[in-house]
Parts: structure tokens; sequence; C-alpha cells
């Protein structure tokens, strides 16, 4: 027994070409039972060994069986001619026209090779370089149109969604926190409390405690020259 | 050497793609020099003198590229990927696609027997084919082609220089006749 593995074939249609190559099978004349039995074999093992096996396979192996089945009975089927129609025609023709594909593909990959061993300057994606045959109106379809899009959302600035959260902070807090801090004498350097705040949103809320509190008379601010420090005063609480 | 060779030469040296002699066109104001003469002369110049590089005539137009025998120092020199491995599901998908073409997904997977939806994304993915329109037919599949930057990868100007269908028909024909016979000794 030969040992195959699936993930060898393209596909059910190379597994049987396989086959018929190694056997030396006229494609023409394929003797069905033993492509079929070979088939299942091959089926039958990957199954076995828990391969999971793709369902064109099990297609495949179900038409085996079908034309298996159609050889069998002995009533046949004629075309429009009056001819008998062999139930292997459709597969062959098959066979053959993916087998011819097969061998192209094989002369691509010679040339693909080949054009692969010289080197060119290649499009650099930041090139400004833009294909300048422009299209013409009658050039432009629907495909192209949709392409052209893709690459200008591809291009476009991404737009960050901006996310609103409740603010860690409270005003009411941040008030209490501020009239802790005044020393024994009811002062309070204005330096000395945002030298202590770390970042923006600190400050801000601090500032904003600092008004209010000043707005509902808690504190009195004094400053001796422009840009100077700020001097709180606490007011007595009665 | 005339100027125009030498100013094509470094057009083509900077081009990023083919150079045609419609583009040419564009960039001379008059006199359009003809493409093909000069590039004959740069390429007979460059054997004379024994360089490194020669222009190759591919997707209907003109490229610069290095000879092949450095191809070794140059892949070191891109350590290693600039090789555009291919597999055989995406070559034979292409090849059907190229002489077939326009080729809806249905007809791709009823030659090949096998689903195409992965290797039609990466066909499309490397630019080797393109979305040509849809089929007229219930539907209305998208019908898909091979593009230039197929012919620029497998090195071909243009797809009737493709081998002939009915050429390779005849190898197939000829070996399948050479197997009857043997069958017959």
């Amino acid at each position: 027994m030969h040992n195959i593995h699936l993930d060898q074939f393209e596909g059910p249609l190379d597994l049987l070409l396989y086959f018929i190559r190694r056997d030396e099978i006229d494609i023409y004349d394929i003797p069905i039972s033993k492509i079929t039995y070979d088939y299942f074999n091959v089926i039958d093992k990957m199954n076995s060994l828990n391969v999971s096996i793709a369902g064109e396979f099990v297609l495949m192996a179900a038409t085996l069986m079908k034309i298996k089945s159609k050889i069998l009975i002995p009533r046949q089927e004629l075309n429009e001619e009056g001819e008998v129609i062999d139930p292997r025609t459709d597969l062959v023709n098959k066979l053959i026209e993916y087998q011819q594909f097969k061998t192209v593909s094989e002369q691509l990959r010679l040339l693909h090779d080949e054009a692969d061993l010289s080197y060119s300057r290649k499009l650099s994606e930041e090139s400004d370089y833009e294909n300048s045959e422009k299209l013409s109106p009658n050039d432009l379809n629907l495909f192209n149109l949709a392409e052209l899009f893709k690459k200008a959302i591809e291009k476009a600035p991404l737009i960050k969604p901006m996310e609103l959260r409740a603010e860690p902070v409270s005003l009411e807090n941040r008030k209490k926190l501020i009239l802790s801090l005044f020393d024994g004498n009811g002062k309070l350097s204005f330096f000395n409390l945002i030298s202590n705040l770390k970042n923006r949103l600190d400050i801000i809320i601090s500032f904003l405690a600092i008004l209010d509190l000043i707005r509902t008379k808690q504190i009195l601010v004094f400053q001796k020259d422009v840009f100077s420090d700020l001097e709180f005063t606490i007011l007595t609480i009665e | 050497m005339s100027k125009n060779d030498r100013i094509i030469e470094s057009l083509l040296f900077a081009s990023p793609e083919p150079l045609t002699q419609k583009k040419l066109s564009n960039i001379f104001d008059s006199d359009v020099p003809d493409l093909k003469f000069s590039v004959e002369r740069l390429n007979s110049f460059y054997n004379k003198n024994n360089q490194s590089i020669e222009i190759i005539n591919v997707a209907g137009g003109y490229q610069l590229r290095t000879k092949q025998e450095f191809s070794i120092f140059i892949k070191k020199l891109f350590n290693n990927n600039f090789q555009n491995s291919i597999s055989q599901a995406a070559l034979e998908s292409l090849s059907i696609i190229a002489y077939k073409q326009p080729v809806s997904k249905s007809l791709l997977e009823s030659i090949r027997g096998v689903d195409c939806s992965g290797v039609i994304k990466t066909l499309l993915k490397k630019s080797l084919i393109q979305i040509k329109g849809r089929d007229d037919g219930p539907g209305r599949a998208l019908l898909y082609s091979t593009s230039k930057e197929f012919l620029i990868s497998f090195g071909i100007d243009k797809l009737s220089d493709l081998p002939k269908l009915k050429e390779i028909n005849e190898i197939i024909g000829e070996s399948n006749f050479d197997k009857q016979i043997n069958a017959f000794k």
C-alpha cells in the first residue's frame, strides 16, 4: 500500500489523477471499481487517523459510487443520437480539463520562478507615483470605483471615538480636602497646593473648588503682585 | 547613446512599473522617441559592456531588471524575504482564470473540484487578479480576471503570449497515446 497523505493533493480530482498516473490507466477507460476501491482506502485511512476530511472528498466518493451503480444497472442511458452514454463521461471530461490546467500551472510556476530571479524596482506604499494613465469615464466601472473608494477609505485618517467617563473626583470632596489643608493659622499657599497635584484634571478640579469656596465666601484670596503666589485665608466657620 | 536614450534609461530606472510608449508621450512634449528602439540600443549597450542589468518586455511595457545570475546576492540583501512564494492552489486557480477569464468562483470550483474562496482572497490581496464585473446569470456572481501585476510577476508581455491551450491539449493527447501504445505491448 502506498503511503498517501490527503493534504498532498489539491482536491479529489488531483487524487484521482494520481491513481491514473500511478497505475498508468487510460483516462478514457477508467476501471471505476478499482479506482473507487483505492479512493475509499485512502478516505478510510484518513478517517482512522481522525483527520477531518473535506466535503469535496466525500462528494467525489458519492460520485464514484453513483457511476459504479450506473454501470451495474443493465438499463443504459442513451443520448439524442441513440448512442449509449458512458456513465464515466462527465468525470473523465472533468479530469481531462483539470489535468490541462494542472499542466498549465506547472508552466506558470516555471515562468514565475524565472521572473523571480530578476529584480525590479517595486512601488512602495508611501510613493506618490500614480498610475497616470487616467481612467476615462468609459473605462470606469463600478468595480474600479469601489476599489478606489476602498483605497481612499484606507488612506483616510483614523478618527478615534471619544470616550466620556465620569470624573473620578468630585468637586465637593475636593473642597473638603482643600479646607483640611489649611494650617493652624487658617492660611494656605496656592503654589504649595498645586505642587502636590499630579495631573491636569487634578489642577482643574482644585481650581474649580477654590473658585467655588471663594464664591460661597468660605475663603479669602490675596495676591501681592501679578503672577506671585496666592494666599488663601479661611473664614471662620460659625 | 543619444540624449533621448539616456532620458529613457533614467525613466526606466525610476519607474515602479513597466514603462510604456503611451507614458513616454506624456513625458516628451514633441518628437517622442520610439521606446522599443531605445530599449534595443540600451540592451545591446548593456550586453557589450557586461552590465548587471537588462531591460525586459513585460505587461505591455519595459522594465529594468537585474540579471538572473545576481539573484543569490539580491536575495541576501532582502534577507531571503524577497521571493514571492506561490502555492499550487493559487497557481492552478490563476491558470484557470488566465485562460477562461472572466471567470466566476463557481466555474473555478467546478474545474478544480474544491472550494476556492480562500485562494481567491489571496490572489486578490496579492493583486494578481481583479474583479472584472458581474455575471448576467442568476445570482449575478462576481467575475475575476488576471491583472497587470500577474503579467509582471510572471514576466509575460501580454496574455496571448501564454502557451496555447490547444498546444497543451496536444501534449496531453500525445502522452495519452503513448500510454495506450505501451498498454498494447
